[in-house]
């Protein structure tokens, strides 16, 4: 019976392990509460799944905030759930100007999870079926 | 390496991870699910019982789990080409991708040798042996190794 004991403490410490590691993935990495605005210009673009993502660079500019400057990895859903909410895989092509509300990573590193992106016409790309309580067709209220 | 490149950059990777329909990519996913949990668990349901989980069940009663594991085998094997092809540079190059890979290997090696020795072999007793219980334990720890590994593929890599 020990051995038992011994095999069955094993698999639930490796099934504890990979509960962890899964949880990494979700989105606990990214602060979920903070929506922060980002304007840049699209360097990579990978229509693909499990996740959509794409590259954004931000350059120094009068009215950017020094803290959004730089590389950006930007995660999105997969490609079903991003082309249900109305994205294809010539939203955006690399080059393009881009303006999106996303989720920052909480230690600080250059990834975003992606909420949405503003089409110049002011309508919303969303990443999911999740949708701020100032939903409208057009930037107003509260989120740019 | 130029090969793993091909194919990871190739229409194939394009269409597959780009499909918008359910049917491609998720359902691929889902079948390497599937199949996972029919080879492990017939697995595991023979190397607990030669732990001596439901000791009652005679020991050759346990043969025709066999071929759910080879059945569990092949969607695995199916599906999971297919993964590879999609991520084979970036793969070909990953040291977990490797883990699971001979964790498999050791598994179903060891898997044969536990059906030849105590599961077929018309003498043997139904305690079963140290021996025999070593190597249950072991591919226990071998199938959970590479389902760890697994998983852990898509959140250690360097690359996406």
């Amino acid at each position: 019976m020990k051995t038992i004991w011994r095999v069955g403490l094993a698999v639930i410490g490796l099934a504890l392990a990979s509960v962890s590691v899964a949880a990494h993935h979700s989105f606990a990495m990214f602060d979920m509460d903070k929506n922060v605005e980002y304007q840049g210009v699209i360097s990579e673009f990978k229509w693909q799944n499990p996740h959509v993502h794409f590259t954004i660079d931000i350059a120094k500019a009068p009215g950017v905030d020094p803290q959004t400057v730089g590389r950006w990895d930007v995660e999105g859903g997969s490609v079903n759930i991003m082309s249900r909410q109305g994205w294809t895989r010539t939203s955006y092509k690399v080059g393009d100007p881009i303006r999106l509300v996303g989720h920052p990573m909480k230690d600080g590193s250059k990834g975003i999870s992606l909420f949405y992106a503003i089409r110049p016409d002011g309508s919303r790309l969303y990443h999911d079926i999740a949708r701020p309580k100032d939903d409208v067709k057009k930037t107003s209220g509260d989120l740019p | 390496m130029a090969i793993f490149r091909s194919l990871q950059d190739g229409a194939f990777t394009e269409w597959f991870l780009g499909s918008e329909s359910i049917w491609t990519y998720p359902t691929v996913l889902t079948l390497h699910t599937v199949g996972m949990a029919i080879l492990v668990g017939a697995s595991f349901v023979i190397h607990l019982r030669i732990l001596q989980v439901a000791g009652a069940i005679p020991l050759r009663r346990l043969l025709p789990l066999y071929r759910f594991i080879w059945i569990g085998f092949a969607i695995n094997l199916l599906s999971g080409l297919i993964l590879f092809a999609t991520e084979a540079a970036d793969r070909i190059a990953d040291p977990v991708f490797y883990v699971k890979m001979v964790s498999i290997a050791a598994a179903l090696w060891l898997g044969g040798v536990v059906k030849r020795r105590v599961i077929v072999r018309p003498s043997a007793p139904e305690a079963t042996t140290l021996a025999s219980r070593s190597m249950a334990a072991a591919s226990l720890a071998l199938w959970a190794t590479a389902i760890v590994a697994g998983r852990l593929m898509a959140y250690l890599k360097t690359t996406r």
